[in-house]
């Protein structure tokens, strides 16, 4: 096997439920996260680039990650409002996906309410400690415009997890709102 | 640490804490999936530069180029945020530590050849062209094409003197590599090309002669477009014009009637031609040839109205603009008195129209809103050859159906 192939069996059986959750976290959408990072792996490492070790290909593989949430979320806003237009609620879709909602923590459930884009450049930025330049280009966004969604981010969790947002920069969260609680 | 990082620390061990480690099975697709895809670009780069060398002007592209942004290559030292393999029990069966399977077909396999074909010079030419392999729908993206290789039916072929040649299906990467999806069916050989191409359902639209077909390119499955005019089903089906959108136009005719059809949205509906202009039609290029008068949009089309004067493309009452993606026609009278023989009308630019009066280039500027239009010779005016994609390539991913692959020409 080459060496690719040591870095992805590494990745699959040490590294795989991490990028899961980091899937999770960037898509709010369990149900197809596994799909999103094997996509993801298959992207990385199928094209003739190298790296250093699976540290470097995991990191590649988060970025990969993140651009296609972005992509998949805006597709989704768009199945959903095409849905709305011809009138299919999403309640309509079956009782699955509001049951799941009544088990995600106030974080998640915070989570949801920001677009695909403002997401997952609050993910890069406070989970993966990107910089505002590394999570520009990790997404193929302006560093401006990944300012802005991150701000815009930020106020929107800030107001549902019970915190009115600050000026001029992200506001620390309630400390009860992200402890981790389980509603079922 | 600030707030913002403990909450997302904390919510990623939550999520992390749900989520159960790959199987082999899923370790092992993976595998495949990779050496696959790593197969498919040593076959095509590979092609691709033996292209190059041939051809001045070819592009480094690459297969790796898909059209989709590619992320940047990860910086030294940025943290990637870990979280520990969970400890808890699964629910889930485990096929046990994920290991990739080896691939007999091994890293550096290449696809199949196309079976080789004979080429007709002047008729038919099929391009050198791999097997197409369903793990390339992945690479598929902007620059790719698809396209018909088939031959005209000439009076050779009508008197039964030849047997025409099988027309084959093939997808173009922008490096110029050709994949054969599919030999088409015997009703399909005579002219056929595609005309539209939904990227999305995989599906291109044929049209071969009087006829018109949706053809699934993953499963080959073909479905016959059918006009009914007046309760019976037309003779006669051309298609006309397709938009980047997916709109498409289609004419079509019967002893009842003709008209302008509409495919948008997944469904067909009657253009407003119907109410705007029930007389419009696709204007002459020259005897025996038709061409659909595209703008450079593809979007809009020039049509006209005839009027009752003999011989070969009278001049027409009317000049109609149809513009596809909006579903709108702008009527415009032609005035009186000029010229006898009118064709080939064509596009100066957005808002001017042109047509070969008499043999002369006469262009008209499209007045908003619609007036008489006055054409006036212009010697200086010149025609422009209409635009082809490559052989065997008839429409472009993302791309309005370029005005080429409309053009037909009776073999008589």
């Amino acid at each position: 096997m080459r060496r690719w192939g040591p870095q992805l069996e590494e990745l699959m059986t040490r590294r795989y439920g991490s990028l899961v959750a980091f899937a999770r976290m960037a898509t709010g959408d369990p149900a197809n996260a596994e799909d999103l990072v094997q996509d993801a792996l298959v992207e990385t490492f199928s094209r003739r680039r190298s790296f250093a070790d699976a540290g470097a290909a995991e990191a590649y593989t988060r970025r990969v990650i993140a651009s296609r949430a972005i992509d998949r979320g805006r597709r989704r806003l768009t199945e959903r409002k095409a849905l709305r237009r011809i009138g299919v609620a999403e309640d309509d879709t079956g009782a699955g996906p509001a049951v799941l909602v009544e088990h995600r923590t106030d974080v998640a459930r915070a989570l949801a309410a920001l677009t695909p884009r403002e997401r997952v450049c609050v993910v890069l930025r406070y989970l993966e400690h990107l910089s505002v330049e590394e999570t520009a280009d990790a997404v193929g966004l302006a560093t401006g415009s990944v300012k802005r969604y991150v701000h815009d981010g930020l106020a929107k969790l800030a107001v549902a997890l019970g915190e009115p947002p600050h000026e001029g920069g992200p506001v620390p969260p309630r400390e009860s709102a992200w402890v981790v609680r389980r509603e079922a | 640490m600030d707030a913002w990082d403990e909450m997302m620390r904390a919510e990623f061990a939550r999520e992390a804490a749900d989520v159960r480690q790959a199987t082999a099975p899923v370790g092992a697709r993976v595998a495949r999936r990779v050496r696959r895809r790593r197969a498919a670009q040593a076959s095509v780069t590979a092609t691709a530069a033996v292209a190059a060398v041939a051809a001045v002007g070819v592009g480094a592209w690459g297969l790796a180029g898909s059209g989709v942004r590619e992320p940047a290559l990860p910086i030294a030292g940025s943290p990637t945020p870990s979280a520990e393999p969970s400890t808890e029990p699964s629910t889930e069966p485990s096929g046990g530590p994920a290991t990739p399977a080896e691939d007999p077909q091994g890293e550096d396999a290449t696809f199949a050849p196309a079976p080789s074909r004979d080429s007709i010079a002047g008729e038919v030419t099929y391009p050198e062209a791999y097997l197409w392999e369903d793990a390339m729908w992945d690479e598929v993206g902007p620059g790719w094409g698809v396209g018909v290789a088939s031959a005209l039916a000439d009076i050779s072929y009508l008197d039964g003197a030849k047997q025409l040649p099988p027309a084959v299906l093939y997808l173009h990467s922008p490096d110029g590599v050709y994949f054969e999806v599919a030999e088409l069916p015997e009703q399909w050989w005579e002219d056929t090309r595609v005309v539209s191409w939904d990227e999305d359902a995989r599906s291109v639209r044929l049209w071969s002669r009087d006829a018109g077909a949706r053809y699934d390119l993953e499963t080959g499955k073909i479905e016959e477009v059918e006009f009914s005019i007046g309760g019976s089903p037309a003779g006669a089906e051309r298609f006309v014009a397709a938009d980047a959108g997916g709109a498409e136009l289609w004419f079509a005719s019967n002893d009842n009637g003709a008209g302008f059809y509409r495919w948008s949205g997944g469904q067909w509906e009657k253009a407003a031609t119907w109410d705007d202009a029930p007389a419009a039609r696709v204007p002459e290029q020259a005897p025996g040839m038709t061409v659909s008068p595209l703008d450079s949009t593809g979007s809009r089309v020039v049509l006209t109205v005839a009027t009752d004067g003999e011989g070969f493309a009278p001049r027409p009452s009317d000049v109609v603009v149809y513009d596809l993606t909006a579903d709108a026609a702008s009527v415009y009278p032609v005035s009186e008195g000029a010229g006898a023989t009118w064709m080939a009308p064509w596009w100066v630019d957005g808002m001017t129209v042109a047509f070969e009066v008499d043999g002369a280039q006469s262009a008209a500027e499209l007045p908003s809103p619609p007036e008489p239009l006055v054409f006036a010779a212009d010697p200086s005016l010149d025609r422009p050859e209409l635009e082809r994609l490559p052989n065997a390539v008839d429409v472009e991913y993302g791309q309005a159906t370029p005005a080429a692959s409309t053009e037909q020409v009776c073999g008589c």
